[in-house]
C-alpha cells in the first residue's frame, strides 16, 4: 500500500486562510492531498470548513468502452450500482442468489424462443422474480444513505465517465468509505429484468419523446461513422431488450477496476483520519487487468453531412466541426472561441442572432460528445418564430468567417480568459462542485489541476493562434449540420 | 520485542478487517449540525466567502403583480432591465460592461418576491455595484430592446407546450388556484399587451422597496453603504394564503411532447400547522425519500413503469400543497393510476414503525446538508424573513420531528392524501376511471 502525498494538512490549512484572506489568490489551484493506494486506486482530498462532506467518484467507462451490439451497458451498469451488495438489500443471500442464477439462465433461453415456450419462459422468470423478492430489500443502499443524511445520492453516465456523487453531513467519511468499499466489491444486479424496464423508459423519456432527442442522436450517427462516440449513452432499445445480468458482470469486471476510479472528496472531514480510512476499505481491492480500450476509429470524412427532420416542436438547429483532442494548445484555442462566440455577455453570436431578434437562444460547447477521443466543437441555436434556421445558419457561417478571417482582439481574449476563471471559482465554491471538478479532470486528464494549466496556456495565447484554430477547423467541409424544421 | 510487536499490530489489523462497522449502525447515529443562522450587520446578512463576491437582494413583490391579462409582466421587466440598458448608458454598454469584467447579474422573479443576485471578481466590485445600482433603479427599457425580449419570452411558452410536466404543472395551477393570480401564466395572447408603461410601473411597484440584502466577500464598505442608501422605502412582507376556491376533479390536456405524465395534488396543512413536521417525513415515507419511498418502490422498482415519479410537500406559513407525479408512456398511464391507487391503500394500511424510525432520521439527518454555503444560507435566512419564520425554526423543527409520535405520522399521511383531488392526465390514449 503506497501513498503519494504531495503536501501536508497544515500546508492545506494554511492555503485555504490565504485563499480567504486574499481573494485573488485563488486563482491559484488549492493544495488537494492526492493519495494512490497500492492498488492504483486514487484519490484527492480537500478538507475544508463545511456543514457538509461532498464524494464524487468517476469510473472512467462509458458508452465509448461499450462492444457492438451491448449499447446501454455503462448505463444499465449504473443503475443497477444501486441495487445493493451481498450484505445490503438482502435478508438472505445465501437462498437469494441461486434464485437470481435461474433467472439468469431463464433469461438468456428467452432470448431465442418463440410461441408457446417464449410464454412459459416469460412466466417462470416473472414466478422466480417473485420468489428472488421474498429475500429481497428493494432500495436498502439508498435507505441507509438517507438514513445517514445523505442528499443527492445519485448517478450518470456519459460517453467517457460513469459518477457516482452523494453529499453527506460532515464527519461521515467513514461511513461513506464503507458503503462505497461493499458496493465495489460485492455488488449484486438484482431487480435486473424490471430495471431493464425501467431504462426502456428512461430512453422513451430522454430520447424516443421528442424529435430534438431523436435528432441529437441521430446527429451523433451521422457525425462519428466509426468513431467510439457513435453509441448513444442510454442504448438502442434493441441492445438495452437483450442486455443479461452476464453481461453487466463481465463489463463491470473488465472496467470497475481500481486503478481506473478517481474519486474527491471536500469538505468537513479530518484529513489524518481519512488516510487510514480509505487505505483500510479500498485497500483491499485487487488490481485487476489492464483495462481494454478501443481504438479512435478512422477519421471522420472531411465531408459536410446534413440532416433535416420535420417535426410539431419548435425548429432547432445543430452545427458541429470535426476537430481533435488536443494538445492542450488547441483544446484551450476552442474554450476561447466557444466564450468569444457564445460567452454569457457581449459574445459575437449573442450579438448578431439574439440581440438582432433571429434567434431565442445560441450556445457553444467545446468538446462535445466527450474528450477522451477527437470530438466536435458544438453549436446550437433556435429562431425566434417567424425566422427561419437556414436565416441562423446563414449568419453562422458570416460570423464563421469573420472569425477565420479577422480573428479577435487582444480584449476579446482577455475578457475570456477573465470570464473562465471565475467560473473556476464559482465551481469551487461548493463541496459538490469542487469535487466534481477535480475528480473530472483527474481521470480525464490525469491531473485534478489541468484547469489551471489550460488558463496558464490560454494567457499565453495569442489572438492570431485563436485565429489559425478557427481557421483550421470551423469550415465548410467540417462540417456537420442538423436541423429540426416545422 | 519486535516479532510480539508484529503480533500486536496484526492482530490489530486482522481485527480491523474483519470488523468493519456495519454501516447501518452508523447511519443511526444522529448528525448534530443544524443549518447556520447567517450573521446580520444592521438590516444586512453578511459572510465572508471564498474569493468571488456576491450581493443578494430581495424585493417585496414577484409575479404575483402581474396584472390580469398581462401575465408574464414581471418576467419581462426582469429580461428588459437587465438587456435594455440604464439611464446612462446603452443595452449595448451594459453588455459590453458585464462581459468586459466578467460581471453576472440576474434578476429572478418569484411569485411573492424578487431575488437579485450579483456576482464578480473583488477587483471589479466598485463597477459591478455601481451597474447593479444603474440597472435597478434607472433601467432605460429600451423599446427596441424590450421587443426581442418579447419575442424571446413568447417563443420560450412554445417550448413550454412541448413538455409534458410543464404543462401539467400548469394545468394542476389552472384548476387549484382557480380565480386568484397564482392560476394564470403567461400565454401567447398575454405578452403582446404588455406595455413600457406597465413595466415602468411595476419597476416602481417593487425596485423602490428597501431590499433585503446578503454580502458574501470582501465588499467593501463604501459599496455596501452605496447599496444601502440607494433604496428608501421600508415594507412589511405580506405573504399569500391558501388557495382561495380550488377546483377539483380530473382534468385532460395534451403536450407535443409524446410522455405520458399523472399528476394529483391537493390543499395541505401550512408551514404553522401543528402537524407541519409530521407532514415531512410523511411526505418523505410516500415519495420523496427516494427509493425507500412507497411510491418510488411501488411504480418504478417494482412495476418498471417510470424512470421519474416523485411526491411533493410545499407549505409556506399561509398554504400548503401536497401532490404526486408519475412520468410514463400515455399507454400506460391507466397502469400509473392504479400503481398509485395501491400507493393510498398501503398508505391508508400504516407504516411500520421502523419506516418512521427511519424517515425521521432521514429527514433530521439531512436537515442541514443542503445549506453549506454563504449563499445558501443566506437566502435560506432571508426567505424565512420573509415569511415572519423565527431564526430558531430549523432548530425547533429537528425538536419536533424526533419527537414525533409513529401515531403522528401516520395520521399526518392519512391528512396529505385524504380529500378530493386536482387529477392531471397529459397525453392519455386512454379512459381513466374516476379514483375511489
Amino acid at each position: 500500500m503506497a501513498s503519494t502525498r504531495t503536501y501536508g494538512c497544515t500546508a492545506i490549512l494554511m492555503l485555504l486562510i490565504v485563499l480567504l484572506a486574499s481573494p485573488l489568490a485563488a486563482l491559484e489551484p488549492p493544495v488537494v492531498e492526492r493519495l494512490v493506494l497500492a492498488n492504483g486506486m486514487t484519490f484527492l482530498l480537500l478538507p475544508r470548513e463545511s456543514t457538509s462532506i461532498s464524494f464524487e467518484v468517476r469510473v472512467k467507462t462509458g458508452s465509448v468502452d461499450e462492444p457492438r451490439g451491448k449499447t446501454g451497458l455503462t448505463h444499465m451498469l449504473e443503475h443497477m450500482m444501486f441495487k445493493g451488495t451481498r450484505s445490503i438489500g438482502t435478508r438472505d443471500y445465501e437462498r437469494e442468489k441461486p434464485l437470481l442464477d435461474k433467472m439468469d439462465q431463464v433469461a438468456l433461453k428467452l432470448q431465442s424462443a418463440r410461441g408457446t415456450e417464449q410464454e412459459a419462459l416469460k412466466a417462470e422468470l416473472t414466478h422466480l422474480s417473485q420468489q428472488a423478492s421474498l429475500y429481497q430489500v428493494p432500495g436498502e443502499f439508498d435507505r441507509i444513505y438517507a438514513r445517514a443524511g445523505g442528499v443527492g445520492l445519485n448517478a450518470s453516465t456519459s460517453p467517457d465517465l460513469t459518477s457516482y456523487h452523494v453529499t453527506l453531513p460532515r464527519d461521515r467519511l467513514e461511513f461513506w468509505a464503507i458503503m462505497e468499499s461493499q458496493r465495489m466489491r460485492y455488488p449484486v444486479f438484482r431487480e435486473f429484468y424490471t430495471e431493464r424496464e425501467v431504462v426502456l423508459r428512461e430512453r422513451a423519456q430522454r430520447v424516443d419523446s421528442s424529435d430534438k432527442g431523436t435528432l441529437y442522436e441521430q446527429f451523433i450517427l451521422h457525425a462519428f461513422p466509426s468513431s467510439p462516440y457513435r453509441t448513444p449513452v442510454i442504448g438502442f432499445s434493441e441492445d438495452i431488450e437483450r442486455l443479461t445480468s452476464a453481461d453487466l458482470k463481465a463489463y463491470y469486471q473488465t472496467f470497475y477496476q481500481p486503478e481506473n476510479t478517481f474519486v474527491a472528496i471536500v469538505g468537513g472531514f479530518d484529513l489524518q483520519q481519512a488516510e487510514p480510512i480509505l487505505k483500510r476499505c479500498f485497500g483491499a481491492l485487487k488490481r485487476g487487468p489492464a483495462t481494454p480500450r478501443r481504438p479512435a476509429g478512422e477519421a471522420s470524412p472531411r465531408i459536410q453531412v446534413r440532416l433535416h427532420s420535420s417535426s410539431q416542436e419548435e425548429p432547432f438547429m445543430l452545427m458541429g466541426f470535426h476537430k481533435p483532442k488536443g494538445p492542450i494548445e488547441v483544446s484551450a484555442c476552442f474554450d476561447i472561441i466557444e466564450e468569444i462566440l457564445a460567452g454569457a455577455h457581449d459574445s459575437r453570436l449573442e450579438k448578431s442572432l439574439v440581440n438582432s431578434g433571429l434567434a431565442s437562444d445560441v450556445d457553444a460547447y467545446n468538446g462535445y460528445p466527450g474528450s477522451r477521443y477527437d470530438n466536435l466543437f458544438l453549436i446550437s441555436a433556435s429562431p425566434v418564430k417567424g425566422r427561419t434556421n437556414a436565416e441562423l445558419e446563414h449568419v453562422l457561417w458570416q460570423e464563421l468567417e469573420k472569425l477565420s478571417r479577422d480573428g479577435i482582439t487582444a480584449e476579446e481574449l482577455a475578457k475570456a480568459v477573465r470570464t473562465v476563471k471565475k467560473s473556476v471559482l464559482l465551481n469551487l465554491e461548493t463541496d459538490a462542485g469542487a469535487a466534481s471538478l477535480f475528480s473530472l479532470y483527474e481521470s480525464l486528464a490525469g491531473d485534478y489541476g489541468y484547469i489551471y494549466k489550460i488558463i496558464d496556456v490560454m494567457e499565453k495565447l495569442s489572438p492570431e493562434q485563436v485565429r489559425d484554430c478557427a481557421r483550421a477547423y470551423l469550415t465548410p467541409e467540417n462540417a456537420v449540420i442538423a436541423v429540426l424544421e416545422e | 520485542m519486535h516479532a510480539h510487536k508484529a503480533i500486536i499490530i496484526l492482530l490489530f489489523l486482522m481485527a480491523g478487517c474483519a470488523a468493519v462497522p456495519d454501516p447501518r449502525t452508523i447511519a443511526e447515529q444522529p448528525v448534530t449540525t443544524t443549518i447556520p443562522i447567517a450573521p446580520k450587520l444592521g438590516s444586512t446578512y453578511t459572510m465572508p466567502g471564498t474569493g468571488l463576491i456576491h450581493v443578494l437582494m430581495l424585493f417585496p413583490g414577484g409575479t404575483i403583480l402581474d396584472p390580469r391579462g398581462k401575465e408574464g409582466a414581471m418576467e419581462l421587466l426582469a429580461s428588459g432591465m437587465l438587456k435594455g440598458g440604464s439611464k446612462s448608458l446603452t443595452p449595448e454598454q451594459v453588455e459590453e460592461t458585464l462581459g468586459k469584467y466578467a460581471i453576472d447579474i440576474s434578476i429572478a422573479p418569484q411569485r411573492e418576491y424578487t431575488l437579485v443576485r450579483l456576482t464578480c471578481l473583488p477587483d471589479v466590485s466598485e463597477k459591478a455595484v455601481s451597474l447593479l445600482l444603474e440597472i435597478l433603479t434607472a433601467p432605460r427599457l429600451d423599446e427596441r430592446r424590450i421587443e426581442i425580449e418579447r419575442k424571446i419570452f413568447a417563443d420560450s411558452l412554445n417550448r413550454d407546450e412541448e413538455d409534458a410536466t410543464t404543462i401539467a404543472f400548469d394545468t394542476y395551477r389552472s384548476h387549484y388556484y382557480r380565480g386568484d393570480p397564482r392560476a394564470y401564466k403567461p400565454t401567447q395572447a398575454s405578452i403582446p399587451v404588455i406595455t413600457i408603461e406597465d413595466l415602468k410601473s411595476l419597476h416602481q411597484k417593487v425596485f423602490t422597496y428597501k431590499p433585503m440584502l446578503g454580502i458574501i466577500g470582501a465588499l467593501p464598505e463604501t459599496l455596501s453603504d452605496q447599496l444601502h442608501e440607494a433604496f428608501t422605502t421600508t415594507w412589511t412582507p405580506k405573504p399569500i394564503g391558501p388557495a382561495l376556491d380550488p377546483e377539483f376533479g380530473t382534468f385532460t390536456a395534451t403536450a407535443k411532447e409524446r410522455q405520458g405524465v399523472l399528476l394529483l395534488a391537493h390543499s395541505a396543512p401550512t408551514m404553522s400547522a401543528p402537524d407541519y413536521a409530521a407532514c415531512v417525513v410523511a411526505d418523505h415515507l410516500i415519495g420523496s425519500g427516494g427509493f425507500s419511498s412507497l411510491l418510488v418502490k411501488e411504480v418504478r422498482t417494482k412495476q418498471g413503469l417510470a424512470y421519474s415519479t416523485d411526491s411533493f410537500y410545499q407549505a409556506r406559513p399561509g398554504w400548503g400543497v401536497f401532490g404526486l407525479i408519475v412520468i410514463t408512456g400515455p399507454k400506460d398511464l391507466a397502469k400509473a393510476k392504479s400503481a398509485v391507487d395501491t400507493v393510498m391503500a398501503r398508505i391508508r394500511r400504516g407504516f411500520t414503525p421502523e419506516d418512521i424510525a427511519w424517515a425521521k432520521q432521514a429527514v433530521m439527518n439531512s436537515h442541514a446538508v443542503p445549506y453549506n454555503t454563504p449563499t445558501k444560507i443566506i437566502m435560506r435566512s432571508m426567505d424565512l424573513a420573509f415569511y415572519g419564520i423565527p431564526d430558531d425554526f430549523d432548530t425547533a423543527f429537528i425538536a419536533q420531528v424526533a419527537a414525533l409520535t409513529p401515531e403522528a405520522v401516520q395520521a399526518a399521511a392519512l391528512t396529505l392524501i385524504s380529500g378530493a383531488w386536482v387529477e392531471v392526465l397529459v397525453n392519455s390514449e386512454t379512459k381513466i376511471t374516476e379514483s375511489k
